[in-house]
């Protein structure tokens, strides 16, 4: 074990497996989305238009998932006061946003043929818009704060606050009058409705998790040098003797 | 076209089309960010390292 690993830093050494992550994440999605797009049936009432389900789901379920990771990841860090989770944190959110953003754009298409609006401030598509500005926010304050100790600490709070908002956001179709539809199961969904689902679905969550280890160890390298001693000055170039320059 | 209104959405390819080409262009130049500033945090660590040892020396 070295220094870095003593005071609890990621190691760095383990980004391999990020990359294998994304790349079984990607090829899921490709064959995910082939299957939703050209062999599954059209929807009785929607015909073609909830082919956009399939990403639409998979990602809705997924930043739930990404936002849980990063409220663990909060919580550890102030339990355990190690930097890696603070790494972990940090990536956590960032792809947390990402996933939040894409499923505010992919609802709004969805939103448009079949309910006739971009956008409606109803209950589920508000606490998720919520969720999406909180943790953009909670970036923001990383980039903002330059002691690492206080972004940390801080960052790590207001993921715990913000939080609170994701089972608002699952129950908010059940809690309150809502145009969003309520959540589906497996018996109410047909089975060859159910393939592109579940693959898509593993395809967002091996995709979210390499990313997140990867930018986990971006963040743990910065981190690292931010906290080292300053390093020394580039040496010199050696002067050249009068008679040798001339 | 005089579609009679039956409650069934009719076409809507072009919002599948738009939805599937968003998520694809999103992701992917996510995934790029993450590698690029990943090799360039690489590198910037070797580099660093370089000039910490010829420091100690």
């Amino acid at each position: 074990m070295d220094a870095h690993q003593k005071a609890g830093f990621l190691d760095e050494g383990k980004a391999g497996r990020g990359f294998v992550f994304v790349g079984i994440g990607v090829a899921l999605l490709l064959v995910g989305s082939y299957i939703g797009l050209f062999v599954a049936p059209a929807e009785e009432f929607m015909g073609d238009v909830y082919r956009i389900l399939y990403v639409h789901v998979p990602t809705a379920w997924n930043t739930m998932l990404v936002f849980t990771w990063a409220f663990a990841c909060a919580l550890s860090f102030l339990i355990k006061g190690t930097w890696k989770w603070d790494s972990r944190h940090e990536a956590a959110v960032e792809v947390g946003v990402v996933l939040a953003g894409l499923v505010c754009v992919q609802g709004s298409i969805w939103a448009k043929p079949t309910w006739g609006v971009w956008w409606d401030w109803d209950p589920r598509l508000t606490t998720t818009a919520v969720l999406f500005f909180g943790f953009a926010g909670i970036l923001a304050l990383r980039k903002f704060v330059d002691d690492p100790q206080k972004r940390a600490v801080w960052s790590a709070v207001a993921t715990i606050i913000t939080y609170v908002d994701v089972p608002i956001v699952y129950f908010s179709v059940r809690w309150w009058n809502s145009l969003h539809q309520i959540q589906s199961s497996p018996n109410t969904v047909s089975a060859p409705f159910l393939i592109p689902l579940r693959v898509n679905a593993f395809g967002v969550l091996f995709l979210w998790i390499g990313l997140s280890m990867l930018r986990s160890r971006v963040a743990a390298m910065r981190l690292r040098s931010e906290l080292a001693p300053p390093l020394p000055e580039p040496s010199p170039a050696p002067a050249l003797a009068p008679e040798a320059a001339r | 076209m005089n579609i009679p209104m039956t409650g069934v959405v009719h076409g809507g390819w072009g919002f599948v089309t738009a939805a599937y080409v968003i998520t694809g262009v999103i992701l992917t130049s996510y995934v790029v960010s993450v590698f690029a500033r990943y090799r360039a945090e690489r590198a910037r660590q070797t580099r660093d390292s370089g000039r910490q040892a010829e420091g100690n020396r």
